[in-house]
């Protein structure tokens, strides 16, 4: 079908971000969720703690697994499919947790480890399949990976800033979604609670996804980023938009210095190809290929400390916190700004990524978050060692300032630069890879953290040598060679033998 | 056991911390003063409101596209 109702208006394109921001904004939120439905649903079923995260457990590890497997899907059948049927499955099975329970059947097999209890009762076992099986792998097709790969093929100079604010809103529907769940928990009950966020996917994603996503431009005779006719917005929307992005980057002022300092010292020219080749320079037939070169590994390592460094603080922050002697409330207060500075983060990287060199921003955010750890340790460092007391709410306070703008900021720094250096065409795969590496990260960082706690008694070492991880991410990133494979630099080729031009000065 | 099991703020969907998750919670309820009700109204209202705005959005550009 041809789209003729963006011609001369909004580029079309803009209607792919929001309906694959609301699919995220969906989906993570529902996923997000399930801390709230946690106590009332051990309180019901009869659960332990230990039992329900065994069902979360396997949740993640399936989620992890699951996402090249759903990134090589939709390499083969496209976004719109995949994301199409992941969010009719993704609501679907958040309809059926509902009717948890033990379905008349007596009987519960355990497992007993040292370390680990579970009695598998019927209702645990439905919750093991049901969530932690077909929603994850549901959610793995509704997911950073497969969104990002639909954008990137919409947009190529504007693609920074593009997935930067369809990642924001992921942290969105956290935010709204999880309050929302809580109160209509407390409300009603948990099983009203899943019914509803179930319905809020069949019948408003859903339907919002079929109707408005296409796979590439040219599905709609469109060109990437538009063709450049498109009505320019009205003068009252630039100005609100002047408004709002000056106090975004007054919130963030330290990384939008950090930014242009970098920009500045490595002689950052913005010297980027207006209409860049079509093909990028590693761009394969064969996801395979892609193996065979330096950035994919760069990329992936460092996606794989950004998992170690967010997963160890999600997990271990609480009980970090009160060590500290944090009351209750500054903790969530930080960490609800941490929340906050998620999106402004991801916009001002995003912005700014269109802009400057990819890579350098990648690096200057991995450092700012190694800051942010410095800065978290210091105070509990200087007073067991020299006896400096520094109240540790300055190291939680300052730690979630820095940590919370760079939290979500990797994610489509990492797809922008798989997309500019590989092309569009195994984006899918490749950024599923990508992703699991994060995820195995993710995990081992928060059992190592565990066990160095329990044999150490502190935090500062897990979180010490997880910070340090971080200088290995800022070198990883940074020596990215850009120029070399970024399509942003490849000017159009005659023909298909020409060689791309030269690598820049600052690779 | 594995409190990460029930982690919060990850970038691919993790679950929220139910302990911090409630601390959030009475933050929110002591600033704002809404009751359970309110919050659902508000927030589901908010949450509908976007795929709506999206479409009429797109709606009108197709309707000025064939005029």
């Amino acid at each position: 079908m041809k789209e003729t109702a963006a011609r001369n208006g909004i580029f079309y394109g803009w209607f792919i971000v929001a309906a694959g921001a609301f699919a995220l904004f969906m989906s993570m939120g529902a996923r997000n969720g399930f801390g709230v439905f946690v106590v009332p649903m051990t309180d019901d079923l009869g659960w332990s703690r230990t039992e329900i995260s065994a069902a979360i457990a396997v949740g993640i590890l399936v989620n992890g697994l699951s996402q090249p497997f759903l990134g090589r899907l939709y390499d083969r059948f496209g976004g719109r499919s995949v994301i199409s049927l992941s969010l009719l499955v993704l609501g679907i099975s958040t309809i059926l947790i509902t009717f948890t329970s033990d379905f008349g059947l007596d009987f519960a097999p355990a497992i007993s480890l040292p370390f680990l209890k579970i009695e598998l009762s019927a209702s645990l076992l439905f919750l093991i399949l049901i969530y932690g099986l077909v929603m994850s792998t549901a959610s793995s097709g509704v997911s950073l990976v497969t969104v990002h790969a639909v954008l990137a093929k919409w947009f190529v100079r504007r693609r920074g800033v593009v997935l930067s604010l369809c990642t924001a809103g992921t942290s969105l529907g956290g935010l709204i979604l999880t309050p929302f769940a809580a109160s209509l928990i407390i409300w009603t009950h948990w099983r009203v609670a899943w019914l509803v966020l179930g319905a809020l996917v069949l019948i408003l994603a859903l339907p919002l996804v079929g109707l408005l996503m296409r796979d590439k431009p040219e599905d709609i005779g469109e060109k990437p980023d538009g063709s450049g006719a498109e009505k320019p917005p009205p003068m009252m929307l630039k100005i609100v938009w002047k408004v709002v992005w000056s106090f975004i980057q007054l919130v963030a002022l330290p990384l939008v210095a950090a930014i242009w300092l970098v920009a500045f010292v490595t002689r950052d020219k913005k010297d980027f190809v207006a209409n860049p080749s079509s093909t990028a320079p590693l761009e394969s037939d064969n996801w395979r290929d892609s193996f065979r070169s330096p950035p994919i590994w760069q990329l992936s390592g460092a996606y794989f400390v950004c998992g170690v460094t967010t997963l160890i603080i999600s997990t271990h922050y609480v009980p970090f916190a009160i060590d500290l002697g944090i009351s209750p409330a500054v903790a969530a207060m930080a960490f609800g700004m941490m929340q906050g500075l998620n999106a402004v983060g991801v916009m001002v990287v995003g912005i700014h990524s269109d802009k400057f060199s990819r890579k350098n921003m990648l690096g200057t955010i991995y450092f700012i978050r190694f800051f942010a750890y410095v800065m978290l340790v210091t105070p509990s460092i200087l007073a067991d060692l020299l006896g400096v007391g520094i109240p540790p709410s300055v190291g939680i306070w300052t730690f979630a300032y820095f940590a919370g703008m760079s939290w979500i900021a990797t994610p489509p720094l990492t797809s922008s630069l798989t997309a500019d250096i590989y092309g569009t065409r195994n984006l899918g795969t490749l950024g599923g890879f990508t992703t699991f590496a994060h995820q195995i990260g993710g995990s081992l960082s928060v059992i190592v953290a565990g066990v160095l706690y329990d044999v150490t008694g502190t935090y500062v070492i897990p979180f010490g040598l997880a910070g340090l991880t971080l200088l290995g991410a800022t070198i990883a990133s940074y020596s990215v060679k850009e120029r070399k494979f970024s399509v942003r630099y490849q000017r159009p080729r005659p023909s298909p033998s020409a060689t791309p031009i030269a690598q820049g000065a600052n690779d | 056991m594995p409190a990460f099991l029930l982690s919060a703020l990850a970038h691919h969907g993790e679950p929220g911390d139910p302990v911090l998750l409630g601390w959030i919670q009475d933050q929110i309820d002591a600033m704002l003063g809404l009751g359970d009700l309110a919050i659902v109204v508000i927030l589901g209202a908010v949450v509908v409101a976007i795929p709506i705005g999206i479409l009429l959005t797109y709606l009108l550009q197709r309707v000025r596209s064939i005029r």
